[in-house]
């Protein structure tokens, strides 16, 4: 056991006038973050352990029951594969994509014609997800969808884009690849825009090429940048819900298939059957399995960067 | 592709370069495309099969639907405001946050960016009831302020913007910053933003749409229609059996145009952030 | 006639209380056979009191908003310090603000629903009772038993009913023409041979227009709800209590008629006469892509503005023999600021012209019977499923136990599973019986975890 006091002793003045303003700073901030984030989010965990109906706030203890029963409930476990796989998908294509366009934009094609390809692409970052998906929903269909029929012109016979439970997985994530490349490419592209020029000129003086300058150079300086998108990406996807929910919808009285993804059976535990204590466990599972590739991602990108 | 200035094959490729991006920039927008003819055309037409791309006939019944059938230009003015302090703020408590827990090494700063990381994985509908809740107990509800509060910090604002200075804020600049007698508040609040402007304007961009396309809050939170911003206020029309999806798609053009917009303006001011910041070497 | 004039006058005098009161007395006492005319609404002139009001409608149903906000018109005219906001959002978006908002005493003034929604709501003591003359009027003829019934909780009415979700049978005339089909369908039997008559497929197989457009997929609970309309043409339903008026209950879903007409939806998928993969519902009988479907009224006038060549060469008829009864009714939060202002508006509300003004507006059914539409009928003969030829009609109301929805909602992603396997199902009554018999365990498990469980 060391002495708190002496430990103190040991950090010089100058530290302590870093610590006091950490302490001014931030103490503010995360205050802020405290009352709107830290405690609702804790209190709703806490309900994990209780059956809550969300109506009444007096609550039985029942333990981990919520969360025993989730292991055997089909609906979560679909829940749970469907998003994952909706998950790793998306988040391949939609920051694979971006990086390979925002080394693009950054470096070839620049000037007026970058900025209006790097428009074109952000577009859909902007137009609300309700209205986009049911216009989505005319282009998925199977009778009369332009992309069923653009399919045709190559040969390609009709998909379900809609109703066939593998193709309806695949729709949403091309519509929220769809969504997301614009909002990952301009994040990437400053950071690609921070490198300094100076780099890949002496690279070109050594006679790199453009595909060593983008793996030795644009890669590794970009690995934080690159983290942070990974990341929200895997955030956001996991949390995917209104696509789904408009896809299946009744507006229109012509559903597609539902693609059932965590959030959703959430939602419908929760406001539907009033069973938020369990709607919790299960927010708990899915914020335990992000945690932890959050993790992994820190560690192999950090990995990577050495 | 090995890009050389002057050099006809390198002119040939950055062409075709140009072109295959130009042909994904027109598969992107499409959608956007159809949105924009859906709602230019008059209701039977949206049932013809097959559909096709332009309307037959062209009409501006739909916007005429939408102004008179809901106070949109109070929704767009609510709108403003409420992106408006939204990104001012995000930015504000992103970049001083993401600024300390990157380049201070103080007990507890792994922990704290942890729990702040933490906190963007739970899905808002989890935690939605006990926020409301807590508003209630300030007496927020049906106020502006109940619903700008938890628009002013954002997990991921924090998480980007410690990514950033990790990557363009140069410990040497700070040390030299330092040594020349200039302030830990000078540093932070005028040094810092300059090299950080490009990821400023791309967190202020995000921080924008989020508040401009948010939904379930202000659902929650507001009960009197003269507050509503765009996003709540289009929901009337979207989300009914009968949907009328001329005027809903109205309504997505009218409510997406301020954002495209504000990122066009905004693009501008990236550009000029990075020829700041092109000075540092 | 009078009623009409009565209601222009007051309009048109709206400035003046008792003038309106004058000209109002006697509709608002017709009716409302309990109460005495005008002494009631001498008493409903002064619930609002003569300080400014305002008061905030909410109501799931956007497209009901127009009505409200019409009535709200109205009710100024003779209350002329009430203003209105009316909120509306989709249900689901209503239901979570219900949900935080009755708690927390932040609700409307008044809140459109249905009881079986709001019970738990009830149980917290978050809902106002309804004042005596309400209950009375409730009670008192002028609504459907069934819709009494279905809003009925905990011994009492909690709130007055405003409209309903009735389905009838929407039928292309053209193509029954076309396929020598001269007769409505009056039986099940009907429309399953009608559908089988009037089908398309091209030269691949592939079904090109659907003799019957089911409903095969989607999220919550309606795939369940249309198989539980059809199970009802066979006297049978989703779940039974058992014994009548013991609280238990017990799936009834998984009998003969249950497989039997499982049987029909697979048989149908195997024969292209309906198709998982092409549209559906509403958008593909206004595309005129199916012959006919059951919906709800609301169809009426999307049609009618959404694809007028088809007004004409369609027809509703009333389904066989019975129908579900879902009611919407105006309830008082317990914390509303005026409650005495809020009920006044609900009886406005439930006064016949308002009544009249709602399916005229919106489509919705009017909870109140005895209501003449002979005007409306003439004017657009869509309605005429709806609201002629019911008078025999089996009505089944939501079972009032809270799980119900669970119940409903699990059933119908089992359906759209199985439905999607017609190719192994159809033919196969052994495999379909111990697939229902499968859910039927579910169902029961279910009842047995909330001590509803009869068997």
């Amino acid at each position: 056991m060391t002495n708190p006091l002496g430990a103190v002793r040991r950090v010089p003045p100058r530290t302590w006038a870093r610590y006091r303003f950490v302490a001014i700073v931030l103490t503010p901030v995360m205050a802020l973050f405290l009352f709107l984030r830290v405690v609702p989010t804790a209190q709703a965990f806490l309900m994990s352990f209780f059956e809550w109906n969300l109506i009444r706030p007096a609550s039985e203890f029942v333990g981990l029951d919520n969360y025993i029963k989730l292991l055997s409930d089909r609906n979560f476990i679909s829940a749970f594969t469907n998003t994952t796989v909706f998950a790793v998908a998306t988040t391949v294509l939609s920051v694979g994509i971006a990086f390979v366009l925002a080394a693009v934009l950054a470096r070839a094609v620049v000037g007026r014609v970058g900025a209006f390809i790097e428009l074109l692409y952000f577009i859909p970052v902007l137009v609300p997800m309700v209205p986009v998906t049911l216009g989505w929903r005319e282009i998925f269909n199977y009778q009369n969808g332009i992309l069923n029929a653009l399919l045709g012109v190559f040969g390609i016979p009709k998909q379900p884009w809609l109703s066939d439970p593998n193709m309806a997985l695949i729709a949403v994530i091309i519509l929220s690849v769809w969504k997301l490349i614009g909002y990952n490419l301009i994040i990437l592209l400053v950071g690609m825009r921070a490198i300094p020029r100076e780099y890949h000129e002496a690279a070109a003086v050594d006679g790199a090429g453009a595909w060593h300058q983008f793996r030795y150079i644009t890669v590794p300086l970009l690995a934080p940048v690159t983290l942070f998108v990974i990341v929200i990406t895997t955030i956001s996807s996991y949390n995917v819900f209104t696509q789904v929910y408009v896809l299946a919808s009744d507006v229109q009285g012509q559903p597609g298939r539902l693609v059932r993804v965590i959030v959703y059976d959430i939602f419908e535990n929760g406001f539907r059957f009033f069973k938020m204590g369990y709607a919790s466990a299960e927010a708990v599972y899915l914020f335990l399995v992000i945690l932890a590739l959050t993790f992994i991602q820190f560690r192999f990108l950090r990995g990577a960067r050495t | 592709m090995m890009i050389r200035r002057g050099s006809l094959r390198a002119d040939i490729g950055r062409l075709m370069l140009i072109a295959v991006l130009l042909l994904g920039g027109i598969v992107m927008v499409f959608p956007l495309f159809w949105l924009l003819s859906t709602s230019l055309r008059p209701a039977p037409e949206l049932l013809f099969v097959p559909p096709r791309l332009l309307p037959e006939q062209w009409t501006l019944e739909n916007y005429q639907e939408l102004f008179a059938s809901a106070p949109m230009f109070t929704y767009l003015w609510n709108s403003i405001v409420f992106a408006v302090v939204s990104t001012v703020f995000v930015l504000l408590t992103s970049t001083v946050a993401g600024y300390i827990f990157a380049k201070f090494q103080f007990p507890g700063n792994n922990a704290l960016f942890i729990l702040v990381l933490a906190t963007a994985l739970v899905p808002f509908e989890v935690y939605m009831v006990p926020l409301f809740s807590q508003m209630n107990m300030l007496h927020l509800v049906n106020q502006p302020l109940g619903l700008f509060l938890p628009f002013l910090v954002l997990s991921y604002g924090i998480f980007f913007m410690r990514q950033n200075t990790i990557t363009s804020v140069p410990d040497e600049l700070l040390d030299a910053a330092r040594i020349d007698g200039m302030g830990e508040f000078g540093i932070m609040l005028r040094m810092v933003p300059r090299l950080l402007a490009p990821a400023m304007s791309a967190l202020a961009i995000l921080a924008f749409i989020q508040a401009w396309t948010a939904f379930i809050w202000p659902l929650l939170i507001l009960n009197d229609p003269q507050l509503f911003p765009m996003e709540l206020g289009l929901s009337q029309f979207a989300n009914s059996f009968s949907v009328n999806f001329g005027v809903t798609s109205a309504g997505a053009v009218f409510a997406m145009l301020p954002t495209l917009i504000a990122f066009i303006i905004l693009r501008r001011r990236i550009v000029q952030g990075i020829t700041l910041t092109g000075l540092k070497g | 006639m009078h009623r009409t004039q009565g209601r222009t006058k007051a309009l048109v005098l709206g400035s003046s209380v008792a003038i309106a009161a004058m000209a109002w007395g006697p509709a608002a006492a017709a009716p409302t056979a309990s109460s005495g005319g005008s002494a009631s609404f001498q008493q409903a002139a002064d619930a609002c009191g003569t300080d400014p009001v305002t008061l905030n409608v909410w109501g799931g149903y956007p497209e009901n908003d127009e009505v409200y906000r019409q009535a709200g018109e109205a009710f100024t005219a003779l209350h002329p310090n009430v203003s209105f906001t009316i909120f509306s959002t989709d249900l689901r978006g209503f239901e979570q603000k219900l949900v935080t908002a009755l708690p927390t005493n932040t609700a409307g003034d008044v809140v459109i629903r249905t009881t079986n929604f709001l019970a738990r709501f009830i149980d917290e003591g978050l809902l106002q009772p309804l004042p005596d003359d309400l209950q009375a009027a409730v009670a008192g003829g002028d609504y459907h038993p069934a819709v009494v019934q279905d809003s009925t909780y905990a011994d009492g009415v909690w709130g007055v009913p405003l409209f309903t979700g009735g389905t009838a049978v929407f039928y292309n005339t053209d193509m029954y023409t076309e396929a020598g089909i001269t007769e409505p369908p009056t039986s099940m039997d009907a429309l399953i041979a009608n559908a089988y008559k009037t089908f398309k497929v091209d030269g691949a197989g592939a079904t090109t227009r659907s003799g019957w457009s089911h409903r095969l997929s989607g999220q919550g609970s309606g795939v369940a709800e249309k198989f539980w309309i059809l199970l009802l043409q066979d006297g049978k339903t989703l779940i039974r209590e058992t014994p009548e008026g013991s609280g238990k209950w017990v799936a009834e879903y998984n009998g003969p008629e249950g497989v039997k007409l499982f049987q029909m939806y697979v048989d149908m998928l195997r024969d292209g006469v309906d198709s998982i993969n092409i549209e559906h519902d509403a958008a593909a009988f206004e595309k005129q892509l199916t012959a006919q479907f059951l919906r709800e009224s609301w169809v009426v006038p999307e049609i009618a503005t959404s694809a007028p060549d088809l007004v004409g060469h369609y027809a509703t008829i009333a389904p066989p023999a019975a129908d579900i009864l879902t009611v919407e009714s105006a309830f008082v939060p317990a914390a509303a600021a005026h409650p005495e202002c809020s009920w006044e508006f609900i009886r406005f509300l439930r006064e016949p012209d308002q009544q009249q003004n709602l399916i005229k507006v919106s489509g919705w059914l009017p909870a109140r019977q005895g209501l003449d539409y002979t005007d409306l009928l003439a004017q657009n003969p869509g309605f005429a499923g709806f609201l002629t030829g019911r008078e025999n009609l089996a009505l089944t109301v939501t079972p009032a136990i809270p799980e119900f929805d669970e119940i409903e909602t699990k059933l119908a992603g089992h359906l759209v599973e199985g439905y999607a396997d017609y190719a192994n199902l159809a033919g196969n009554p052994e495999a379909i019986q111990a697939l229902l018999n499968g859910w039927a365990d579910e169902t029961n498990q279910i009842l047995k975890d909330n001590d509803h469980f009869g068997g």
